[in-house]
């Protein structure tokens, strides 16, 4: 197997099923909020709404614009939980339920994720469709991990909240929780 | 100062955020499984790895041994395999590199106390 690092990065994902996006600009657009009082808000340039979570402990270690305006990444880690939390934002063509953003995920998700999911479940939680899995394992090193995505649709946006943990045990799930029932969508006034 | 098969350049480092962004979790499942490693062998190091260098020849191995558990078992390899060796080699290199201070400090800096 080849591994090797060239100074342009991993050219070898480049014709791969595994292509890696480059499309993200890295522009800080200013609308997010760091989770210094603990909560992130995330929105998109023209948007008339914000999502919000409350995400104490956790520091924000990317937000990322596509250079469109069209898409929005967050990443952000909880060191004392080991809980990592992603909310990724994009326009689509059309108007899209929170099904539907969940349905287009998973399609794409079992397409090329790197990763073989267990205990695939989807479930609704109020306007949120979530979508959960267990990844035991990484070609052969445990990990235990569990993953969770949370897709909110509104006008014609997905947003896409990712959670996962590794060496999960079953009282974490609290802390999924939390950050869940925490996740709200707020009309901007003035819009 | 961190020895260069373990650092990671700019080009790498937004390689792995374009890894952290696109692949959620796996940069943590690595992370975890080489910060289970180093909890297991760095312990048994101690009075024998006496040297920055010495630390640096341990975490290279190291990595190579993470990226080694990983490969495929199976006959030949897929463009997909090589993708995750790729990134699986990229993640680990940064987690040794993240780890080695407290390391030096733990091996090298005992000693030298």
């Amino acid at each position: 197997m080849m591994v090797g690092i060239g100074r342009n990065g991993p050219a070898v994902l480049a014709g791969g099923s595994l292509l890696l996006a480059a499309l993200w600009a890295g522009v800080a657009s200013g609308e997010t909020l760091a989770p210094t009082n603990g909560r992130l808000t995330v929105t998109l340039p023209g948007l008339s709404w914000v999502v919000t979570l409350d995400a104490p402990g956790f520091e924000l270690e990317a937000d990322e614009t596509h250079s469109d305006g069209r898409g929005r990444y967050l990443h952000a880690v909880n060191r004392q939980t080991d809980v990592i939390l992603s909310v990724r934002l994009e326009r689509s063509s059309t108007g899209r339920s929170a099904r539907a953003c969940r349905e287009a995920a998973w399609a794409a998700l079992r397409a090329r994720s790197p990763f073989q999911m267990h205990d695939v479940r989807t479930s609704e939680r109020g306007r949120l469709a979530v979508l959960e899995y267990h990844v035991p394992e990484f070609r052969g090193l445990a990990v235990r991990q569990k993953h969770l995505n949370a897709f909110l649709g509104k006008d014609d946006v997905c947003v896409d909240m990712h959670l996962s943990k590794v060496r999960f045990s079953p009282e974490d799930g609290r802390l999924f929780d939390e950050l869940l029932g925490s996740v709200k969508l707020i009309e901007r006034l003035g819009l | 100062m961190t020895d260069a098969r373990l650092t990671l350049t700019a080009d790498e480092h937004a390689a792995l955020l374009r890894i952290t962004r696109e692949f959620p979790g796996l940069v943590a499942a690595i992370e975890a499984h080489v910060a289970r490693l180093l909890d297991e062998t760095v312990p048994r190091l101690q009075g024998l790895v006496t040297t920055e260098g010495g630390v640096d020849d341990v975490l290279t191995r190291l990595v190579e041994r993470v990226v080694a558990l990983a490969a495929p078992q199976h006959e030949g390899s897929s463009v997909a395999d090589d993708a995750c060796g790729v990134m699986t080699l990229l993640i680990a290199r940064n987690a040794a590199a993240r780890a080695r201070d407290g390391i030096v400090q733990r091996l090298v800096g005992a000693k030298r106390n």
